[in-house]
Order: structure tokens, then C-alpha cells, then sequence
């Protein structure tokens, strides 16, 4: 009984270390994409730490092959629906712009109205937007993540390259 | 850049502009976070779901043969019987009202 307890034990320690070295190079674009998807709101910490937490606990369901980040992606993609189900939206007021490290002011500018066009999309929808630009998962990715229909995802991501377009295109009279 | 014509890559670029670094002490914290957690057993979870699905699915069928209501046979079910028929006359300048009442025969005797 002692033997096996250790190898349960040796087997634990063995999985956990290979998931903090799986989850290493990922940790950066799924925060950002957390605090991004959530409006920048101070509950994006929570989330992120909840994700990983729950992908540990359930590493096991993780299927060697497939993508690592897209499954990771997926249950952060739960838990950002369970914080909208759960919490009432505030919308945070931040300077975006304080946070962009573009080069030069005119891009600088052009970001700032980038994320708010973004701030002012639906959960769903800007979930969808910062998973293909920010993270740059693929369409079929997306859809694997989101549980949305490819046809869907090119339906979301078309609808605001529109907005952006009449958006930026509009404030910045051409 | 023309901004009316931003490509992907373009969006893409402006949106990775901001980048956020993860808070120094969020690693620690989740990791003693999750030295109290054990990866969860796969194998359990989908014995235990494909154990209890059919059974489930089983004990819904019972249930619903035991409280659907039953359908009389078509075949012994009696017809239904007519047991009078009433017609009525009506002479309007006579004021007269004359009603007719069909019943099947009654039984003369005691041994019919």
C-alpha cells in the first residue's frame, strides 16, 4: 500500500512538474488575453489564477498531440463565461494608451482606438477578437475553444473588421 | 499605415502593442494554490459516467412506461351506446311543443 501511495505520489509530482513546463512559454498571451477579454477589469487576476489552477486539477484530460494552448485557451474561455455569468459588467475607464509600447504616436493613437472598439464589443464577440489578433490562435482553433461554428467565427471576426474600418476610419476624417 | 484599409497583420500588431506582464508574485501564489491540489483522475470520471448513462437512460424508460396512461384496447373497448334520441316539434301560432323520445326497448320480462 506504501509503495503504491509513493508511485501515485512520484506519478503527481511528475505530472504537475510537466505541466509547469508546458505552461511556461503560454503563461504571458493567456494573461493578456484574460485582461483583455475582461475589459482590463481588477478581477482578471482572479480568473487567471482559477484557470490555471483548474487546468492543473484537470491536466489529466489534457490528449498528447493536440494543442497544449488551445486546451488551456479553452478553459480560460469557461472561466471568463462563468465571471460573466456570475458578476455584473463594470466597465473599466483605464488610458490604454499609458499601456502601448507602439513605436510611434500616430500607432500609439491608432491602438488606443483599436482596443476601444474592443472595449465596447460583447463578451462573446471580443473574446473572439483577442484570440485571433492578440493570441493569434486560427479559425479552427477559435472555434475549438469557443465551441462557436468556423462559419461563425469568420461571421464575428468580419462584423468588426467593419466597425474598426467605419470607426478609424471615421476619427480620423478620411 | 492607411488606416482605412487596416490589414490583419496591422490590427494584430496594434492590438499585441499592449502587453501586460503578469503581477511578480501570481506564480507563487498559484503554485501554493496548487501544492494542495492533486491532478484529478480521468479514468474514474468516464467510468463513473459511462456506468451511470445507461442506467440513468434505463430508469427514465421505466419511469415513463409506469406513469404514461394506459390506451384501451380498441379492440375490447365497448362502443358507445345511444340511450335515447329526442326530437322536437315546435308549432310556433299554436304555441305547441311536441317532443318525441326514442329509447331502446325495455325488457318485457324478467327472463329476456
Amino acid at each position: 500500500m506504501a509503495l503504491a501511495d509513493k508511485r501515485r505520489e512520484r506519478e503527481d509530482a511528475e505530472r504537475a512538474a510537466a505541466f509547469w513546463e508546458k505552461l511556461d512559454p503560454s503563461k504571458a498571451k493567456l494573461y493578456n488575453f484574460i485582461r483583455k477579454s475582461l475589459g482590463f477589469s481588477v478581477e482578471s487576476d482572479d480568473v487567471y489564477q482559477e484557470t490555471v489552477l483548474r487546468a492543473f486539477q484537470y491536466v489529466r484530460t489534457y490528449q498528447e498531440g493536440r494543442s497544449f494552448e488551445a486546451w488551456l485557451f479553452g478553459i480560460a474561455h469557461n472561466e471568463i463565461r462563468k465571471h460573466f455569468r456570475k458578476s455584473s459588467r463594470v466597465p473599466v475607464t483605464i488610458e490604454i494608451e499609458r499601456w502601448i509600447t507602439a513605436d510611434n504616436l500616430p500607432d500609439r493613437i491608432l491602438a488606443g482606438e483599436v482596443y476601444r472598439v474592443a472595449e465596447n464589443l460583447k463578451p462573446r464577440f471580443r473574446e473572439v477578437f483577442f484570440l485571433f489578433y492578440d493570441a493569434e490562435f486560427s479559425i479552427k482553433d477559435i472555434s475549438r475553444i469557443t465551441g462557436l461554428r468556423e462559419g461563425n467565427v469568420k461571421l464575428i471576426l468580419n462584423r468588426i473588421r467593419k466597425i474598426l474600418k467605419a470607426r478609424l476610419g471615421a476619427s480620423h476624417g478620411r | 499605415m492607411d488606416d482605412k484599409h487596416l490589414s490583419d497583420n496591422d490590427i494584430g500588431r496594434l492590438v499585441r502593442s499592449l502587453e501586460l506582464d503578469i503581477p511578480p508574485d501570481m506564480d507563487d501564489r498559484i503554485r501554493m494554490a496548487a501544492s494542495g491540489l492533486r491532478p484529478r483522475p480521468v479514468s474514474g470520471r468516464r467510468l463513473f459516467w459511462l456506468l451511470t448513462l445507461p442506467s440513468a437512460a434505463a430508469a427514465l424508460v421505466v419511469a415513463a412506461l409506469l406513469f404514461l396512461p394506459s390506451r384501451p384496447n380498441p379492440v375490447t373497448q365497448e362502443n358507445p351506446v345511444i340511450s335515447e334520441i329526442r326530437t322536437d316539434f315546435e308549432i310556433p301560432d299554436k304555441n305547441i311543443r311536441i317532443i318525441f323520445i326514442q329509447r331502446p326497448d325495455f325488457k318485457l320480462f324478467e327472463e329476456d
